[in-house]
Formats: C-alpha cells, sequence, structure tokens
C-alpha cells in the first residue's frame, strides 16, 4: 500500500518505454542492405515507392496519417552496375553470344543526367571499357574480355557520392510539397547516422486539426542513398528516433 | 460442509456424463490422389472444397487457396525419361504428338545455361521439327533425338536448394517477391525444401512453399491467393500430413 501511495505521488508519469521489432535485412534497388528495427505490428506496414523512392513505410493504425518510411533513393543505387557487371564475371563460359550481348547491355551506366561531375566522367570511360569488352568477346578472347571487365569494376568503384554534391535534388522543401497544410520547413541540419555523415530536415504541418512534425533523415551509404522519414505527434518521435538508432549497413555485395 | 461436497459432486457428474456419452468424432483419414507422377496421401483441410484439376489439385475456401501441383521434370533423369516419350512417339509416326510433347517441357533454362541450350538446340530442332517442316529423313531424326539425349545425359543435376533458387523466380515470382527463409527437409525419403516468399520492399504478404523431388519431377504445395495468417496453420498441417508413395526407381535410362 505504502508503494502504490509513494508511486502515485510522483509529478510525472513515466514514459511509455519504446518497443520495437527485432531487427530485420533489407535489399533494395542498389542490392545494399540495411539493417532496422520495425515498430510493432500496430503500425501497418506495406510497399512505399513514393517519387523515386522504394522502401517499406509503417502506418499508425487510427494515427490520422502518422507513418514511419525507411527507402532508398535510387537515383544513386540505380547507376551502379556492379551486380550486372559481378554476374557478367561469374558465368562467363554460360552466356552465347546474344545472352552475352544483352547481360554487357546491363552493364553499361546511364549516360547524362549524372549526379556528380566525377560519375559523368567515369561513366564514359567504363562504357568505353565495356565496348571493348563485348569486342574481344566477339574475337573470342576471353581473357582480354575478363581484364575489361576487372577494369570496368576498378573503374565503377572510383565513383563516390557525398551527401553535399547530391542531396539538394532530393531535400524535402516547402516548395516541393505545397499540399502539406501550414507546412513551415526548418534549414537542414548536419548529423551523422550509423557512422555516416547524414543531413536532417524538420518540418511541421497540420494534419486533420492536429498539428504534426515531420522530419526526413538522409545518408549516403557505399554509394547509395536513404531516406526515413517520421510524421506525427511529438509524442511518436521517440520511436521514430529509437528506428533511426537501430539502423546498420551490413556489407553488400558491391563495396565501394 | 458434507452436503456441499456432495452437490458438488453431483454438479461434476452432470457436466461430466452427457459429454461420455457423445460419441467421440471418427478420426480423419487420408486421402490418396494422384498429380502428375505423385501418388499423394495427405489430410484434407476440414471445410475445403478439393478440386482436382489433373496436374494441379486444389484446396479452396473462401479467398483461400492452397495448391498441389506438379511443374515437371527438373533432373537430368526426368528430362531424359520425358525426350524418350518423345522419341516412342516420334516412331509410333507421331510426329506432331512428338514435337508437342518436347515443346511443352517446361523449366529447360534452369538445366542448361544459354551456351549449353545452344549445343542442345541443333539437335532439339531437328528432332523436334523432323518430318514436320524440314526435309529430312526418318533417320536424320532418329540420330538427332540420340544426340539430344546424349546431351542431356552429360548434364549432372544440381541439388535440389540449387534448383529451388532458379525456380522460384521463373515461376513463382519477379523482382518483386524473394525468399524469406528456406529449409531442407526429407519428406518419405524425397530430398525436399520448404520455404516462404515475401514482399522484397516491405517484407509482408508471406506464402509458404513445399517443394519435393518426387520421380524426377518437382512437387509443389504452396499458399495460392488468400490471407497468410489464415492460410498458415491450414497449410502447415496439410504438409505435416503430407505422404508420397515409396518410389519405385528412374526411368530416366536412354532406350
Amino acid at each position: 500500500m505504502l508503494l502504490l501511495a509513494l508511486a502515485g505521488c510522483g509529478e510525472q508519469p513515466t514514459e511509455k518505454p519504446v518497443t520495437l521489432l527485432p531487427p530485420e535485412v533489407f535489399t533494395w534497388t542498389g542490392d545494399q542492405p540495411i539493417s532496422f528495427a520495425p515498430p510493432h505490428s500496430e503500425w501497418e506496414r506495406s510497399r512505399y515507392q513514393n517519387g523515386g523512392t522504394e522502401g517499406v513505410s509503417f502506418v499508425l493504425t487510427g494515427g490520422k496519417g502518422q507513418i514511419v518510411f525507411v527507402a532508398e533513393r535510387f537515383f544513386l543505387g540505380n547507376r551502379d552496375r556492379c551486380m550486372a557487371i559481378r554476374e557478367l564475371m561469374d558465368g562467363l563460359g554460360d552466356f552465347n553470344q546474344s545472352s552475352f550481348a544483352e547481360a554487357l547491355q546491363k552493364g553499361k551506366r546511364f549516360e547524362g543526367g549524372a549526379p556528380s561531375a566525377q560519375d559523368d566522367r567515369i561513366t564514359a570511360g567504363i562504357n568505353e571499357t565495356v565496348r571493348r569488352a563485348m569486342d574481344h568477346y566477339r574475337a573470342g578472347d576471353m581473357a582480354l574480355v575478363q581484364v575489361e571487365l576487372d577494369r570496368a569494376l576498378e573503374q565503377s568503384g572510383e565513383i563516390r557520392y557525398t551527401l553535399a554534391e547530391t542531396v539538394d535534388q532530393v531535400l524535402f522543401t516547402a516548395k516541393g510539397n505545397s499540399v502539406y497544410p501550414k507546412l513551415q520547413v526548418d534549414p537542414p541540419v548536419e548529423g551523422e547516422l550509423a557512422g555516416e555523415p547524414a543531413v536532417t530536415v524538420n518540418f511541421t504541418f497540420d494534419s486533420h486539426g492536429t498539428p504534426f512534425l515531420g522530419r526526413r533523415v538522409y545518408v549516403i551509404h557505399n554509394n547509395r542513398m536513404f531516406e526515413i522519414g517520421f510524421q506525427g505527434p511529438p509524442e511518436n518521435l521517440p520511436l521514430f528516433e529509437e528506428i533511426l538508432q537501430s539502423i546498420t549497413f551490413p556489407a553488400g555485395p558491391c563495396e565501394h | 460442509m458434507r452436503t456441499l461436497r456432495a452437490r458438488g459432486a453431483v454438479l461434476i457428474l452432470a457436466v461430466l456424463l452427457p459429454a461420455a456419452c457423445t460419441p467421440a468424432p471418427e478420426p480423419r483419414h487420408p486421402v490418396r490422389f494422384t498429380v502428375g507422377l505423385h501418388d499423394i496421401s495427405l489430410l484434407e483441410p476440414e471445410g475445403w472444397e478439393h478440386l482436382d484439376h489433373g496436374l494441379e489439385h486444389r484446396f479452396h475456401k473462401g479467398r483461400n487457396s492452397i495448391s498441389v501441383a506438379d511443374i515437371g521434370p527438373v533432373t537430368r533423369d526426368g528430362y531424359l525419361r520425358e525426350m524418350n516419350r518423345a522419341l516412342a512417339l516420334f516412331r509410333e509416326e507421331r510426329l506432331e504428338d512428338a514435337s508437342a510433347y518436347i515443346s511443352s517441357l517446361p523449366l529447360r533454362s534452369v538445366l542448361f545455361s544459354p551456351r549449353q541450350w545452344d549445343e542442345v538446340s541443333d539437335a532439339w530442332y531437328i528432332a523436334v521439327d523432323g518430318g514436320l517442316r524440314k526435309p529430312v529423313t526418318t533417320n536424320d531424326v532418329e540420330l538427332a533425338y540420340r544426340d539430344l539425349l546424349d546431351m542431356v545425359a552429360s548434364r549432372e543435376t544440381e541439388p535440389l536448394p540449387i534448383l529451388v533458387e532458379r525456380i522460384m523466380p521463373e515461376l513463382y515470382f519477379g523482382a518483386h517477391r524473394e525468399i524469406a527463409e528456406q529449409v531442407e527437409v526429407v519428406i518419405n525419403d524425397r530430398p525436399a525444401v520448404r520455404l516462404e516468399t515475401w514482399d522484397r520492399l516491405s517484407h509482408d504478404h508471406r506464402r509458404g512453399f513445399l517443394l519435393v523431388l518426387d520421380h524426377d519431377n518437382l512437387l509443389v504445395v504452396r499458399m495460392e491467393l488468400g490471407v497468410y495468417e489464415e492460410m498458415k496453420p491450414v497449410f502447415d498441417a496439410l504438409v505435416a500430413s503430407l505422404s508420397l508413395k515409396p518410389d519405385q526407381g528412374s526411368t530416366g535410362s536412354t532406350s
């Protein structure tokens, strides 16, 4: 009784601890895995594909639009052709001419629209190397094909994206999100996530008469950009922060 | 106190007696049926409709559906068996039947890489088209079938888990799904793989599969349309009750 009475005298109710599910490893566009602990089943999960992203969202049941999402911004990841070149190298003896040409085409990078000057410069070189590999294949010189594919991988590994040169293309801004009622966007803040440099944008808006906080966190790991987002009332921000804390990047098949 | 105890005992007896008099439910008996080459026995899910579509049987209730299907040969010996059948049709002068039989064999890419397929395909097309579209002699076609059988006979069959890695994306999902978990099991001495797939992006919408290598063909039990949570216990019970008739030996020799 005494204990109960003492407990009742506390000035602040103890905050409900955040509980998350065990971590799961997701692999989306760019073959770079991301691991994090998802929220419990009250937050209904579904595919998240929204304007250049691929990932998973969690919407709180009855939460009037409260959402957490973790996604890859694939404009960087889908430029990389490391996996396509590796598959070529692994199955070199299994191709015929037409299937080799088809697989080699997948090893070429998009020219034009590169997100950095370095990418623009190196992409041209990689595609030239891949073209030479095709010439050697037609000539039946598999040793030289191997040499060119090795070179293409090496060149590909020289490309390094930084947040500073790429994040502006996808950053959450008031101008790009005018559908949010009463939207106020703070300037981006630099920080760190999972040991990598990160940029965070905080904002507020009105969701069906309820003031909501919003947050977007952008991070690049292994040349792949990820965006982690939250929209909801302040009391659910700790859950989002716990999810952020749980993020790690397991080694992918192509390390840059 | 005694009165209360006596009354309690009467009450317990009153509750227990009717239950004791109710006949115990009949034990359920497995049903036996054939799907393709597989002679199967299993406990049908109670209250589910059992539909026989020949190469596929389907258990169906409301929005949920579980299928049991023979998806064809997946081993060297399985292919040899089927090609020998086509050769037998050709020898009976059923040329179109032989052609259709070979052309309808599924999963060729599981067994042959594109380069191997190039080597096989010349023999294949002479055998398939022999006597139909090309002016070739019966002897040419016989020789083409021989070449084909020799090439297939030289192929090694990969272990079931590797075959499963190739078969699943080709037949059951494209880029939007992946294998969530996979475990090797044995069913009546047959190698089998039990696995679940899920949506690649969200890790939800799970689907259960059992793949059993039996008579060189693959038997696939899988959750089709429906709600995973509702199908899961039914699927588990069905798979647990599944039994296959003992193997009579492979028929995959060249003739």
